[in-house]
């Protein structure tokens, strides 16, 4: 499983997360969505290990009429901030040429949880939130 | 015979550093330094010393080298072959042939096996344990001690069998001679 599969694969053990989509959600409340942004290396050792940082976007959609269910959401943001926060460990795999490489995911960081649009231009069709979330892993040769 | 690289630099993974796990085994099982570690050098600090006598001749005595290699970070790993060995060097301060083992220095410069090989007695120094948040770091000094053999290294299925040249060099650093080079001055 490469980081991204393997990201999907934790999201979608979220207890209040029922379908993951791709890149984008649903309109309605209940969408959400991962979207991979980015992977940068930030170091290797002296034997050809890497240290890797994967960036992701996550969409979610929820009702947001009042501010009792915007409060509600930021707490799902928080409470899968410290989901992800307790995935560190998980076993990912990246291909390189021929070669399969296995590492670790040694932490997941999440910042800027925010609403970041209104997709019907109200608060009455659902209110889309965004979180960033970093994954910094490792691959062994 | 071997294909050698003509071009290019080699990557920093082609020069290997390993040790002996078994510390004083009859059989080395050696395990090969380097993970997590981005930067690591067998540091030679070369000896010599310049004096000029009275004819204003200067001549230089080479007092040979003090070879020694820092491997940090090492993350504790009970996993890895040399653990219990570095754990307990540093936890109840061994001192002596305690710390004593082999080092194994290979050049991967050729595209197939056997490849150039050194081997020689060293000693362990832990110089810390502890470290930040993230792992427990207990990195160690390497000091070569003598006994450098030359040969050739195989390497089958991850397993370092090192060969010994039938003709032994021992240019070692600290048991040298020295040697005196004159200029004139």
């Amino acid at each position: 499983m490469n980081v991204i599969e393997r990201m999907r694969d934790i999201l979608d053990n979220f207890p209040e997360i029922s379908v993951l989509h791709q890149d984008m959600t649903d309109d309605s409340p209940g969408g959400y969505a991962l979207a991979s942004v980015g992977d940068v290396l930030l170091s290797a050792d002296i034997l050809g290990g890497q240290t890797r940082q994967h960036s992701f976007m996550f969409y979610a959609v929820f009702s947001g009429i009042n501010d009792y269910e915007r409060i509600a959401n930021s707490g799902f943001l928080l409470d899968l901030a410290m989901w992800l926060e307790s995935n560190a460990g998980a076993e990912v795999t990246a291909v390189s040429g021929n070669d399969t490489l296995t590492g670790n995911i040694k932490e997941i960081n999440t910042a800027n949880g925010m609403l970041l649009s209104l997709p019907d231009d109200s608060v009455f069709g659902g209110v889309q939130y965004q979180l960033q979330i970093t994954v910094v892993y490792t691959l062994e040769v | 015979m071997n294909d050698t690289y003509t071009s290019g630099k080699l990557q920093r993974s082609h020069l290997r550093h390993l040790i002996d796990s078994t510390f004083g085994g009859v059989s080395p099982s050696w395990f090969l330094l380097g993970k997590d570690i981005e930067d690591m050098s067998m540091e030679l600090n070369p000896n010599t010393s310049t004096v000029k006598n009275i004819l204003d001749e200067s001549s230089v005595k080479d007092e040979g080298y003090e070879p020694s290699m820092t491997a940090d970070p090492y993350y504790a790993n009970p996993g890895d072959a040399i653990y219990d060995k570095v754990k307990a060097i540093a936890f109840e301060r061994k001192k002596g042939d305690d710390c004593k083992t082999k080092l194994l220095e290979v050049i991967i410069d050729k595209t197939t096996g056997p490849y150039d090989a050194w081997q020689e007695d060293c000693i362990v120094k832990p110089t810390a344990y502890g470290g930040a948040q993230g792992g427990v770091n207990i990195p160690f000094t390497i000091t070569p001690c003598g006994n450098r053999v030359s040969g050739t290294v195989t390497i089958s299925n991850g397993v370092v069998t090192f060969t010994p040249a039938s003709e032994n060099t021992n240019n070692s650093e600290s048991n040298d001679e020295s040697n005196d080079e004159s200029n004139d001055g």
